[in-house]
């Protein structure tokens, strides 16, 4: 795959679930990513969902789908026989990333000093919760801790409920694709001035950049408070409806007012009517309506227009008729709506990828990004259990196969 | 110390929110990131509350100066023949170009990647639109709260049997670190091969990566997972508990044996979690209204402060809800340094926040505060561009750099 962005480059994933999407991205630019996992595998191998619903260590899809494109071995690091073959394979990588406690890796000898002894210029990634200094490095976390402290609850529930999460973890992908963007810019200097980086990825920081409304309410002028508005959010002194019930589901949609923007009001108005809706809003000039000076009531009254029309159409007919109008109504997709949406399959968004063992194809989220020329690409499923200990620790390391036996043995593979 | 990234040139025509926290990052590590705005027809996020003393003005966002820290604002008008030559000259001058209109303006204007690539042969070029360059959708318009809801978002965000949520226009956070990742790859390649490259990055399909294992579920198992609070089927308690203040709250996500007991030692063993309901994670999960209240009660006595700390001293995962103004003050940001302050025209003193990544060998401080409209134009003219003064002076006049 010489033709890929990353093709020269050797990685060693040592993530947990913290971290694992940082290297499928690195692995689908086209670098050689090889997943470490502690003996018996990785922890997310215990997660659901699992293929066909049978809970098995090879069959969780939380692990196939942020390990995909990867290789796999199983080494123990808390061994010294297991040290030992890190620290040749690391002889030879361009990359290591990490998402254990900080410090946990210094402890073991395999810091980022220990590895610059080994790989002058090494990068080593370190993606955790709350990073590698301050009050909260040692603590525990999950998504739903994570997506509390980093902000996202608060903006997301109703104002008498409790602040929620979305339903399926989310948090650590912010930082495994921080990640990935940081390994690539040590790299960049590195390629220039030879020099390796420690990186410091902080998951609550990344998640805290979705916040700077909030924020910045705060810092300029001393706003305090939650903004947990169900489907709405609030806007200047008003809440507006973002969500809307249609006769079949969902699609999103916002008012527009004003000079630039008014003008799509009309298209939706004139929709209505045409369809036999009496809306009374005809001669409305949105175009000269300031949002700032829209109150509550006035608002509840246009919405109350609006609310009936979505619910005389279904999702599909908003969405194609919006499409042809140059209005901005979408759909509110499930997640099945979304594995069968024309435009996704038109863009051949979805992949095929063997499962040879299962003696089928699954059908996976295909490139982030297309790149005419370097293509994004799929090196195969997500690795069994130790699949490739014979290919690194026997071909590329030159262990005997009887040699191999004794590590497993011990516990060391 | 040096910045990492700080001899990229990036020649940036972002807008809204997805791409310009694309070129942050690279403002942020050091590049040299040129925005080009125009007085006309402005970034439209110029205009996004809150403003500094509530007095709107196209230099008073808080949250655009956040955004666009570190960059350098051109203002140029991309109408005039005369402003797109300039631009031109500028493409000379970048290793990437970036942006995120819908496709047909960046054509309209003569700025596609082959027109680009005749000036400069090794361009990057990347384009970051809803639904990316190609397929049925591609030219519809959307805002990020429209393209979470089609990215399967919004339908895993709520309480079941009611309205899903969308407020928070995820997908414009989501997407950008992908394309950021394309980019660095990109100048790798370019460095290796001395060929450039064009990125087709559909936001949509970037962001629907954090979903990776649910849609899995859906095509593997045909599941149409929907929003369920925040309740997880491998650990109760889990959820947020309203604590001691005005509108507090605490997440505590309890998943082991060792989680649990934690719990119980910080609540003080009470009668009711010695009952034989509570005492396995099926059970709890069976009865988990009732243990909800249990701990509500505990919490409600308490500020979300106090229950973090005590919870996460027993090793139990615990987590303040933070608001706007909790983020502002979490002591982990400040010791992380994770705000920087800068002197603003307006503003006054403009807080934004550094990328959330830290080199141990590299300064990841941003470099600069957020450009006021139009405040580098001579800048760029004549330090980059070298344009003479009576040049750019006579563009200025023209109405070319407005």
């Amino acid at each position: 795959m010489s033709d890929t962005l990353l093709a020269p480059y050797r990685v060693l994933d040592l993530t947990d679930l913290k971290g694992h999407l940082c290297g499928k991205v690195l692995a689908e630019m086209g670098a050689d990513v090889l997943k470490i996992e502690p003996p018996g595998g990785d922890s997310a191998r215990d997660l659901g969902p699992f293929i066909d619903d049978i809970p098995d260590r090879n069959r969780s899809l939380y692990w196939c789908a942020y390990n995909l494109s990867k290789r796999g071995v199983t080494l123990n690091l808390e061994s010294a026989d297991g040290r030992d073959l890190f620290r040749r394979l690391a002889a030879k990588a361009d990359f290591v990333i990490e998402s254990f406690k900080p410090g946990y890796l210094d402890g073991l000898g395999l810091g980022y000093s220990d590895l610059r002894k080994i790989k002058k210029d090494i990068v080593l990634t370190s993606i955790t919760p709350f990073g590698q200094t301050g009050p909260y490095k040692g603590y525990e976390s999950s998504d739903l801790i994570l997506m509390g402290m980093g902000g996202f609850m608060s903006e997301n529930g109703y104002e008498d409920s409790p602040p929620i999460r979305m339903s399926q973890d989310q948090a650590y992908n912010h930082g495994g694709i921080y990640g990935a963007a940081a390994s690539l810019a040590a790299h960049y200097d590195r390629a220039k001035s030879g020099e390796g980086q420690h990186i410091d990825v902080c998951i609550q920081e990344a998640l805290a950049l979705m916040f700077d409304p909030p924020m910045q309410a705060w810092i300029m002028n001393k706003k305090d408070g939650t903004n947990r508005v169900g489907p709405q959010m609030i806007r200047g002194k008003i809440l507006m409806r973002l969500v809307w019930p249609c006769k079949d589901g969902f699609v999103t949609w916002r008012l527009f007012t004003g000079g630039a923007v008014g003008r799509r009001t009309h298209l939706i108005i004139d929709w209505a009517e045409e369809d036999g809706q009496h809306t009374g809003l005809k001669g409305t000039k949105w175009e000269d309506i300031d949002m700032l000076d829209i109150t509550q009531p006035q608002l509840d009254a246009w919405d109350k227009v609006f609310a009936e029309f979505f619910m005389r159409h279904t999702k599909e007919q908003l969405v194609e008729g919006s499409l042809k109008r140059h209005m901005m109504i979408y759909p509110v997709n499930s997640i099945t709506d979304a594995l069968t949406h024309r435009h996704l399959k038109a863009r051949d968004f979805w992949v095929d990828v063997e499962h040879p063992e299962l003696g089928r194809t699954l059908k996976y989220p295909g490139p982030y990004w297309k790149v005419h020329g370097a293509p994004w690409r799929t090196r195969g499923r997500a690795p069994l259990v130790g699949e490739h200990n014979e290919e690194i620790f026997v071909k590329e390391l030159g262990l005997t196969k009887d040699e191999l036996i004794s590590l497993a043995e011990a516990g060391v593979i | 110390m040096k910045r990492l990234l700080h001899d990229v040139k990036v020649l940036d025509f972002s807008w809204m929110i997805a791409g310009p926290f694309a070129t942050k990052f690279f403002s942020d590590h050091g590049a040299t990131v040129v925005k080009i705005e125009t007085v006309k027809r402005q970034d439209v996020m110029r205009h996004f509350q809150p403003y500094k003393n509530n007095k709107p003005g196209a230099n008073r966002s808080g949250v655009w100066a956040a955004m666009n820290s570190g960059k350098y604002s051109m203002s140029l008008n991309l109408g005039s023949p005369k402003g797109r030559e300039v631009a031109m000259k500028l493409a000379v001058w970048a290793d990437v170009v970036i942006e995120n209109y819908a496709p047909g303006t960046m054509q309209d204007w003569g700025f596609t990647y082959e027109d680009f690539k005749k000036v400069n042969g090794d361009i990057i070029m990347i384009s970051m639109s809803s639904l990316g360059q190609t397929g049925p959708f591609s030219h519809y318009h959307g805002l990020g709260f429209h393209l979470q809801g089609f990215a399967g978002f919004n339908q895993i965000t709520g309480f079941p049997g009611r309205e899903p949520f969308g407020s928070i226009a995820y997908t414009d956070f989501t997407a950008p670190p992908f394309a950021v990742t394309a980019v660095l790859g990109a100048l790798d390649y370019r460095r290796r091969t001395g060929k450039g490259v064009y990125v087709d990055n559909s936001q949509v399909e970037a962001s629907m990566h954090f979903l990776g294992p649910t849609l899995l579920d859906g095509a593997v198992n045909g599941r149409d997972t929907m929003r369920n609070g925040n309740y997880s089927n491998y650990a109760a308690p889990h959820n947020a508990y309203k604590c001691n203040g005005d509108d507090r709250w605490c997440a505590i996500a309890v998943f082991t044996d060792a989680h649990w007991n934690g719990l119980r030692q910080a609540m003080g063993d009470p009668a009711w979690s010695t009952d034989q309901k509570f005492a396995t994670l099926l059970s709890r999960l069976e009865h988990v209204k009732e243990l909800d209240a249990h701990v509500e009660a505990w919490t409600s006595q308490r500020s979300p402060e106090q229950v973090m700390q005590t919870l996460q001293a027993l090793s139990v995962p615990a987590g303040v809800v933070n608001d706007g103004r909790r983020l502002v003050e979490d002591p982990n940001f400040a010791a992380r340094g994770f705000f920087q302050t800068f002197d603003h025209p307006e503003i006054g003193q403009a807080v934004t926040r550094r990328s959330p990544v830290t080199y141990s060998n590299a300064d990841s401080s941003v470099p600069r505060g957020a450009p006021v409209l139009g405040q580098d134009t001579e800048f760029v003219c004549t330090k980059i561009l070298n344009m003479s003064d009576e040049e750019w002076l006579g563009l200025m006049e023209s109405g070319i750099l407005a």
